[in-house]
């Protein structure tokens, strides 16, 4: 792969283009040549990454040791999407795009919880 | 505190990060059986994996990993330390996680509860994919605290088990039908141009150098396939889209959902022989089972089952404390932790191989089998108190064992019965 012009766009966008493509192309000679691509390019990064986590929780009290508590949970409240970095394989067909999600996040989940505590 | 927040994975470890001090290195294994999940973040700049963790104080780190984890109901403190030159801390580049369980008191006191999550209620679980979200679990436990001999000895209790459908997706790169028959004149390289098949049986040395011929039009003859080769080919399930690139990488993609079955079970006594000393014994082990279906739409024989399996681990602990003096503190602590993990097993009434059945013997075991098993035994510091150096010693002593598959035994799953 060799670098022919500048990868960073004006409007990383990860349902899109995270950067230009078109800037690196493929050398199907696969003879040894010196490295001459940077190892970074300033101005190109992945996603970046939101999430809310809310509780709601409400206690009832049942007798004067024992409370009962029910309770929602939110993970990933506003359903929000955290991309993994976009390939960078110049071969794939999604070069420059986010083709998964970051690992370890999810979309959005609740989960009820009931609990007596005394 | 802890009981409110918010915790998917329900592992106390992730606590650590709302230490702005800490770094997620974590993958999606968070869950507290997942004993990647306590040393994969990074602390105050040094690396994962290379920080301690401790459970009431002691060491629970068995090399890069970690083993027993608390339940969140049990968990009454979260600490993190950045840079612990302390002589009572080691096996540390740096951070040093501790989790501290609870105690009972001398009134009863504790939690029954239930916790549940249904795919109904969910969100898409990748909106890349659009695979729906299929997350189904029921998580109960109960905790009790209570005093055997008021102000003397004290028992704490816990207990969790959780009942769990985890949504997963896999990609692969299937044959084509063109290919399993033997033509490979439309199958195109990473270069676009063809995947050239070579004759075997044409490899010559020509002036010093092997030389060998493609097959006439990239076409393998049926006669030279061979049968037991066919019988392989057969057990192969067909791609359903184009793939993501021109060679048809991740032609094939499935949605499933893994199973799984875990249990936590703690408990703790505390004896307070006198005002200046203490002590207190802790017995606890976690143990899991995850289920992962046959997601091979023709219900494959080979289906390599690589995420299933067996997740184990055991932690006994003993605790000594003797205030000598309002200066002087002695404390020894010692305590066994060990862990275990097996890949072996599919869906429930799917099962080709279970751990405890003969797992190095067994005929239908995809890849390899690992128990490795660790010993540590630290009996910890003396403690000079503030301001005078504490000083600490801790011996251990470490066992290590893995039983690998031989090389000769192929990495498929044919089933031995109908079980």
């Amino acid at each position: 792969m060799e670098v022919i012009g500048d990868p960073k766009i004006d409007d990383p966008n990860k349902w899109g283009l995270m950067f230009n493509p078109a800037a690196f192309r493929f050398i199907p000679d696969n003879s040894f040549r010196v490295r001459t691509n940077p190892r970074s390019y300033p101005g190109v990064q992945g996603p970046g990454y939101k999430n809310v986590d809310l509780n709601l929780a409400k206690f009832f009290r049942l007798t004067e040791k024992i409370q009962l508590e029910f309770k929602m949970e939110a993970y990933n409240l506003m359903n929000t999407f955290s991309g993994a970095d976009p390939s960078t394989d110049v071969r794939n067909s999604a070069f420059g795009r986010v083709i998964r999600m970051a690992a370890g996040t999810q979309g959005r989940e609740l989960q009820y919880n009931a609990r007596i505590h005394w | 505190m802890i009981r409110n927040a918010p915790i998917i994975a329900r592992n106390p470890f992730t606590l650590a990060l709302l230490n702005p001090a800490v770094v997620s290195r974590y993958t999606a294994q968070k869950n507290p059986f997942f004993m990647w999940a306590a040393s994969s973040v990074e602390v105050g700049g040094a690396q994962n994996v290379t920080g301690d963790v401790l459970v009431d104080g002691m060491p629970v780190m068995l090399g890069p990993k970690s083993s027993y984890a608390p339940t969140m109901d049990n968990t009454t403190e979260v600490t993190v330390q950045q840079n612990s030159v302390d002589a009572e801390y080691g096996h540390s580049s740096g951070g040093v996680l501790n989790v501290s369980m609870k105690s009972g008191t001398n009134e009863l006191h504790g939690t029954a509860y239930y916790f549940g999550r249904h795919p109904k209620l969910n969100a898409v679980s990748d909106p890349t994919t659009r695979v729906g979200n299929l997350v189904r679990n029921h998580i109960w436990g109960g905790t009790a605290g209570h005093a055997w001999k008021k102000n003397r000895i004290f028992n704490f209790f816990a207990y969790e088990q959780w009942r769990q459908q985890d949504p997963r997706t896999e990609q692969r790169r299937m044959m084509t039908a063109l290919e399993k028959g033997g033509d490979f004149s439309q199958s195109r390289n990473s270069g676009g141009g063809l995947r050239t098949i070579y004759d075997p049986w044409t490899s010559r040395l020509v002036g010093g150098r092997a030389l060998r011929d493609p097959f006439q039009g990239n076409l393998i003859p049926r006669s030279r396939l061979d049968p037991g080769a066919l019988k392989f080919l057969g057990e192969m399930w067909d791609p359903h889209r184009p793939g993501t690139d021109i060679t048809g990488r991740d032609n094939f993609a499935a949605g499933f959902t893994r199973g799984l079955r875990y249990h936590n079970i703690s408990n703790r006594t505390d004896f307070l022989f006198t005002d200046s000393l203490r002590s207190f014994f802790r017995f606890s082990r976690f143990r899991t089972a995850l289920y992962e279906v046959n997601w091979a739409p023709n219900q494959s024989r080979i289906f390599n089952n690589a995420n299933g399996g067996a997740m184990n681990a055991l932690n006994v602990s003993g605790d000594l404390v003797w205030t000598i003096n309002p200066r002087t503190v002695l404390n020894f602590r010692s305590n066994y932790t060990s862990w275990g993990r097996s890949a072996m097993r599919t869906a429930p009434g799917r099962a080709i191989a279970r751990p405890s059945a003969a797992p190095t013997s067994s005929p239908s075991v995809a890849g390899a089998a690992t128990s490795p098993r660790c010993t540590p035994w630290p009996m910890r510091f003396w403690e000079v108190g503030p301001p005078a150096p504490s000083t600490g010693i801790t011996p251990a002593t470490g066992s290590a064992s893995a039983r690998w598959r031989s090389s000769a035994t192929p990495r498929s799953t044919i089933p031995t019965s109908g079980a």
